[in-house]
């Protein structure tokens, strides 16, 4: 009975962070899970404009075993350029987003990378890891889509897909750290333009 | 309220059949399951929120001691706890329940068995590997010994021959230099990515590889030192689709393997949203108990709160109170009851009301003839203590009785020595009444005589027993009545006696005029002396005797009175401008109010000649005699008072003054104050005299008081 008091003491007090949780906005960042883009940069070629980026990625020990245990994590890549307006909101003239997913074969022990749908594998965690920190070549939009001259702010996130993670993590997502994982908001002025 | 709470619940149940659909079905509505929860934990706090004021509602009913506030408490207590502790049982036992269940899905032999047969596969995939490494090394030994102009012929044999599906040499840059293949359906080999490629150049490198659309495959690089003068080397891939049997036998165990590690990893998760689910669930249905359990309770006492209230309002006196009639239940029926016993209530109240009316009624009809009775009325109690009284009592004892209510008549007579007599009297009628009950004897008519103020007064009394024990006794003034009866006899015996003695007188007289004036010459002169001396006392004394017997007789007629509207002050002056007496100081106080009454002047002025007379009579040997005569008005009566400085009348005169031939004069015949008294009574008044207190308890003078109703102009008189 005092151990399924517990228990229920246990809940209560899940229930009253989460109840917390939903009052005050959760700013936290993990504190195994790092994610963080260290540069990105337009570039034009052709008519088309591709978009470069590092991003930082770091595993907490904890993610890494349930990468392990076989869940696929699926990162999103958002892409945003957007026209500023002074009195509205800013015009969104072009959005972009692109689906990375990371997941382990175990019967063959490799990690397996796909992006746009295509396949990498790799024998370790890290080469995946590399692999995913490397946004390279992205086609954002094309260069009719922009005017010349005109200011422009571009912005960049990557962030794990909540969405795609089995329910009950979507929801204790909303009470641990280990499965919050997002970038900051990138921003910068591309002068790719000018 | 009750709305709100009968939408929140119906909001509840909605969630919650959403929520518990979430909680079921893993994969449709995990997005939602967070909203949900949020909605219903909104719902939880907006319900609290609605308990909240319920209770404070209540607290402060119940503060203000509004009626039924304590029976709703004590009801919603026992809903409360119904819903309450059901509930937390199903909660506990349930989330226990859950929790136990969930960690048993996991447990140590499925899992090991699941990593068995994951390494089973793996083991097979390593032989399988292992074999191609073999065929690899064999393939590029013989290749090695070749110029490489041979090595696509050769490398197509050798494939061929070690049953390789492809066969490729690649640069150590990756770049194809020959490709065999057995598979017709792809046009170019999958290659192997540049860490592989650097791993190859030092020594073989062997992996098994999922590769996307084809299936798992077993990569083997294995270096080649091509004997030849650049001495460049190459790269020989081999790549070997595992058997499909094994390679879906090993990827299902990978599978679910995987779901499991899923399932094991997120279990934590899985307990919590359930216990998450389930205690949002209990407080929810809590919570909605709560809340209808107020409705209810509410519902339940309001009839017995308008019940109560209307025992208060009943309580307080109000009748009229009808209550709404309340549905067809025992409620109903206790309302239904509670209303006509109201006017039940209402209507004996009423008739009691009127009853005491009539009550209040005939003792104010009794009470009324009482005090305007002449007679008398008092009544002991059956201890023989007084009781009651009416103002006639008063009048005729001249005693105010109010303070010795609850005396018996020993007290009394203690207290107001004078009424001794009457009191006496009385405790011996009643006693004698006491001692013989039950005999129906005739009430025994006693006449007792006190001393007043105002003389002798004559009482007859009647007394009779009380039903209850007490003693009444009724008793009449008689002294007016028995003087009149004096005055009568007196009158009639004056008459009589004037008649009867007047009527020889004459005759008397003459005869003795007669005999003088024949005898006087016959005589001698001392003979005629003597009989002209007797005669003349014969005809003196007659003269006397006759003046005397007119004033009887004068007495004894008594004409009625003629009244007319009279001013006595104009009357007085008139008076006392015949009384220019040097010896005596005569002081007039009169009224400047209006002092007219009716009466008879020729009376009046009798009246007032006679006590002058009296007074004059009486200062006749004083020094500094003043006679003072004074009027007021006092309470619709006219007061003439007549005051003398004299002797004042003596004491054992004072009970018979009014008597006729009362008098302490030598030549009165006692009739002056008879005549003023009789006048006096005729004009509806009253008179009172009085010695006034000098020193050492003699007379300081004498004073007689009239009273005579003032003359009232009203239209009756006025005709």
């Amino acid at each position: 009975m005092t151990a399924f008091s517990m228990h229920f003491c246990k809940k209560i007090k899940h229930l009253f962070f989460a109840l917390s949780l939903l009052l005050f906005v959760d700013t936290a960042q993990a504190a195994g899970n790092s994610l963080q883009i260290r540069s990105a940069n337009l570039i034009t070629y052709e008519d088309e404009v591709l978009l470069n980026a590092d991003v930082e990625i770091n595993f907490s020990p904890e993610m890494e075993k349930a990468i392990l245990k076989g869940f696929t994590l699926n990162f999103l890549i958002e892409f945003q350029l957007l026209s500023p307006r002074q009195y509205w909101f800013d015009d969104e003239v072009a959005t972009t987003v692109q689906q990375v997913s990371l997941s382990y074969h175990a019967l063959s022990r490799q990690y397996i990378v796909i992006r746009n749908e295509q396949q990498r594998t790799y024998a370790s965690l890290d080469a995946a890891i590399e692999d995913l920190s490397i946004i390279q070549d992205l086609k954002v939009f094309e260069k009719s889509d922009v005017e010349k001259g005109e200011p422009y702010t571009a912005i960049l996130m990557m962030r794990l897909d909540h969405k795609k993670l089995p329910k009950t993590l979507q929801v204790d997502g909303m009470g641990s750290n280990d499965w919050k994982m997002s970038s900051q908001r990138f921003e910068w002025s591309p002068n790719i333009f000018k | 309220m009750k709305y709100i709470v009968y939408i929140s619940a119906l909001l509840g149940a909605v969630l919650l059949y959403l929520l518990s659909n979430a909680s079921a079905n893993t994969a449709a509505s995990g997005e939602y399951y967070t909203l949900l929860v949020t909605l219903n934990i909104a719902l939880a706090v907006l319900l609290l929120v609605l308990i909240g004021y319920q209770l404070f509602s209540l607290y402060r009913n119940i503060r203000e001691r509004v009626i039924g506030s304590r029976f709703t408490l004590r009801l919603l207590g026992s809903f409360a706890l119904m819903a309450i502790i059901p509930g937390l049982i199903v909660y506990m036992v349930s989330v226990n329940f859950l929790t136990r269940s969930i960690e048993s899905w996991f447990n140590v032999k499925v899992e090991s068995a699941l990593e068995g047969g994951l390494n089973l596969g793996r083991t097979a995939l390593d032989i399988m590997l292992a074999d191609v490494k073999e065929k690899g090394e064999g393939m590029a030994a013989s290749l090695a010994f070749q110029p490489a102009t041979s090595h696509y012929t050769l490398l197509n044999d050798l494939r061929e021959k070690s049953g390789i599906q492809d066969a490729t040499l690649l640069t150590p840059q990756g770049r194809i230099l020959s490709v065999s293949s057995s598979d017709s359906s792809s046009f170019l080999p999958e290659l192997p990515s540049v860490t592989q490629l650097r791993q190859a150049r030092q020594r073989i490198y062997g992996n098994i590889e999922p590769i996307a659309g084809k299936g798992l495959f077993l990569r083997v690089l294995v270096p080649i030192s091509v004997q030849d003068i650049a001495g460049e080397t190459r790269i020989l891939q081999l790549l070997q689709p595992v058997p499909k049997s094994l390679a879906t036998t090993a990827e299902a165990v990978q599978d679910v393997y995987q779901d499991y590690q899923q399932l094991s990893y997120s279990r934590t998760a899985l307990r919590e949203v359930f216990a998450l689910t389930l205690t949002l669930v209990m407080m929810l249905a809590m919570f909605t108990a709560i809340a209808i359990a107020f409705v209810l309770s509410r519902r339940l006492s309001a009839p017995l709160t308008v019940l109560a209230e209307g025992t208060r309002a009943l309580a307080s006196g109000d009748y009229n109170i009808i209550l709404p009639a309340h549905g067809k239940d025992e409620l109903g029926v206790l309302v239904q009851s509670f209303n006509s016993m109201t006017q039940q209530l209402g209507d004996a109240r009423k008739a009691a009301d009127r009853n005491r009316a009539r009550v209040e009624a005939a003792r104010g009809y009794l009470e009324t003839i009482l005090a305007h009775l002449s007679s008398g009325v008092l009544a002991l109690n059956e201890r023989g203590e007084l009781r009651t009284f009416n103002e006639a009592t008063v009048n005729i004892l001249g005693v105010s009785l109010e303070g010795y209510v609850g005396f018996t008549p020993d007290m009394i007579i203690a207290k107001q020595a004078q009424l001794a007599n009457f009191f006496q009297a009385i405790a011996l009628n009643s006693q004698q009444d006491a001692g013989q009950k039950n005999a129906q004897k005739e009430d025994a008519q006693t006449q007792i005589e006190i001393a007043t103020a105002q003389g002798k007064q004559i009482i007859t009394l009647r007394g009779t027993r009380l039903p209850d024990g007490g003693y009444v006794a009724v008793f009449d003034d008689a002294t007016a009545m028995v003087q009149a009866q004096r005055d009568a006899a007196w009158g009639e015996v004056a008459r009589r006696l004037a008649h009867e003695i007047k009527n020889p007188l004459t005759p008397i007289q003459l005869s003795a005029e007669r005999m003088a004036h024949k005898l006087h010459d016959k005589l001698h002169d001392d003979d005629a002396k003597m009989l002209k001396r007797s005669t003349e006392t014969i005809v003196n004394q007659v003269d006397a005797l006759k003046k005397m017997v007119n004033e009887f007789s004068e007495y004894a007629r008594s004409p009625a009175p003629h009244l007319d509207k009279l001013d006595l002050n104009m009357l007085i002056r008139e008076v006392m401008s015949l009384y220019d007496l040097p010896k005596i100081k005569m002081e007039q106080h009169l009224t400047t109010q209006a002092c007219t009454i009716k009466g008879d002047s020729t009376m009046l002025r009798q009246v007032l000649h006679n006590l002058l007379q009296n007074a004059q009579d009486a200062l006749a040997d004083k020094e500094s005699p003043v006679i003072s005569v004074g009027t007021e008005n006092v309470n619709g009566m006219l007061v003439l008072t007549i005051q003398d400085n004299g002797g004042g009348f003596a004491a054992g005169m004072m009970p018979h003054i009014f008597e006729p031939y009362m008098t302490s004069k030598p030549h009165g015949t006692g009739l002056g104050l008879a005549i003023v008294k009789k006048i006096v009574e005729e004009h509806k008044g009253t008179i009172r005299v009085e010695n006034i207190g000098g020193n050492d308890g003699v007379a300081a003078g004498a004073g007689v008081t009239i009273s005579i109703p003032l003359f009232i102009e009203t239209a009756e008189n006025s005709i």
